[in-house]
């Protein structure tokens, strides 16, 4: 099949999904952001609760130990710590492209295209091994 | 102002110019962010690949947004090829410690200059040639429509899908290996692979480098080499710097965003080349 370049109509169905794969993608970005942004401005703000004194430290330099943990982060929130609020925005932002895979599969087998809603459910897959850290 | 506040000032505003960058051309603006902190700040190259990773999903997301919005990326496309690149990037993760890194940056250095010469010669003749539709992409409804001039809806066809396909395993492996999005070689791909606009082949790997991305950044996370000050103003930075680089590249000339692309990969063969002979 030959195409030319002419005027053409876009298939509904993928008007759909962009609209709901950019919903996700912006909703993502946009609590990521905020979260990040309220742990900075926390952080200039003077509140140095669970966080680095010095740049060294916030760099790696000082050669300190750095853990991270499902505990830490929690009690962190519960101290109102900024590192904390800036590593649960940095999840969100590390979630945003699972989830974005996780609505494209669900669109596209919900429209019976079984071939690609098998692929994205594959990639799904891939993206959950990663985000529970296998291999860290 | 003290060590830490100009610390994250610096590194804010140069993060908006690399995620501007970024999306502007299709890559994740990892391989801007990396030299940023490790030249600029002698930071330690594992948390600044951290960043990185961090910079690339937040450049992917930041555009993906807007770009899908206005019609640029192709999401059948991506769907598809994340197959690949998802695979590759767990295989580069698992081959990684056991092949030199020296030799990957060598490898990826001399692939992306050859890619830029190749590029040089197609700026002269874009678009207007009549193209073939891969069966493949016939079945899978992979062909599709993108705003053309005067605000119509032109119609591409997809060729190529398996040397596509193949072209996206080596860049999901480098990413998985070098922790960085590979947006070059994915836009590579599909523009000579592929033969899919220059402008759709940008929004479509901006759109899937943060799937690349997101299959190896949980094990930065959780490993520890994602600290909150480093990656907190390089998210944000890239953030608001690929949703600039974003509403850009729908206004570009497709040759304008070309060039721009062949600056930028000329820029990164040569600092990945220097890498390779341990020169930074």
């Amino acid at each position: 099949m030959t195409f030319a370049a002419e005027p053409h109509t876009p298939r509904a169905d993928d008007v759909r999904l962009a609209r709901a794969v950019g919903l996700v993608l912006r909703g993502g970005v946009i609590i990521a952001g905020a979260l990040v942004a309220l742990g900075v401005a926390l952080f200039l703000g003077g509140d140095h609760t669970g966080s680095p004194r010095t740049l060294d430290e916030a760099t790696g330099k000082s050669g300190a130990e750095f853990h991270i943990s499902v505990h830490r982060i929690w009690s962190g929130l519960g101290d109102g710590s900024p590192m904390a609020f800036i590593e649960v925005g940095l999840l969100v932002l590390l979630l945003t492209p699972t989830v974005r895979v996780a609505i494209t599969a669900w669109f596209l087998a919900a429209h019976r295209e079984r071939v690609l809603a098998w692929m994205a459910i594959f990639v799904l897959g891939l993206l959950l091994l990663g985000f529970i850290g296998v291999g860290a | 102002m003290h060590g830490i506040e100009l610390f994250l000032l610096i590194v804010f505003f140069s993060s908006v110019g690399a995620g501007a960058l970024g999306a502007l051309v299709g890559l994740g603006g990892g391989v801007l962010v990396v030299p940023i902190l490790t030249i600029g700040f002698d930071i330690d190259i594992r948390l600044a690949i951290g960043a990185s990773i961090i910079s690339v999903i937040a450049t992917s997301s930041g555009a993906g947004a807007t770009l899908v919005r206005d019609g640029l990326t192709n999401v059948r496309v991506a769907t598809f090829l994340q197959v690949a690149t998802s695979s590759g990037a767990l295989c580069g993760a698992i081959l990684a410690p056991h092949v030199a890194t020296k030799i990957l940056f060598l490898l990826f250095g001399c692939i992306l200059l050859v890619s830029a010469v190749l590029m040089v010669r197609k700026v002269a003749n874009d678009g207007a040639a009549d193209i073939t539709e891969d069966p493949l992409a016939a079945r899978l409804h992979l062909s599709g429509t993108a705003p053309g001039p005067g605000g119509t809806l032109i119609s591409y066809p997809v060729a190529g899908v398996w040397p596509g396909f193949g072209m996206m395993l080596l860049a999901g492996l480098i990413s998985g290996l070098l922790g960085i999005g590979s947006g070059a070689l994915k836009v590579l791909a599909m523009d000579t692979a592929m033969r899919l606009p220059i402008k759709v082949s940008s929004a479509t790997s901006n759109f899937m480098i943060g799937v690349t991305a997101a299959a190896s950044a949980g094990i930065y996370y959780w490993r520890g080499d994602v600290r909150p000050l480093i990656a907190a103003p390089v998210a944000l930075g890239v953030l608001l710097g690929s949703m600039f680089g974003a509403k850009a590249l729908v206004r570009f000339r497709s040759s304008t965003v070309r060039i721009a692309f062949i600056i930028v990969l000329t820029g990164v063969s040569i600092q990945m080349i220097l890498k390779g002979f341990g020169i930074s």
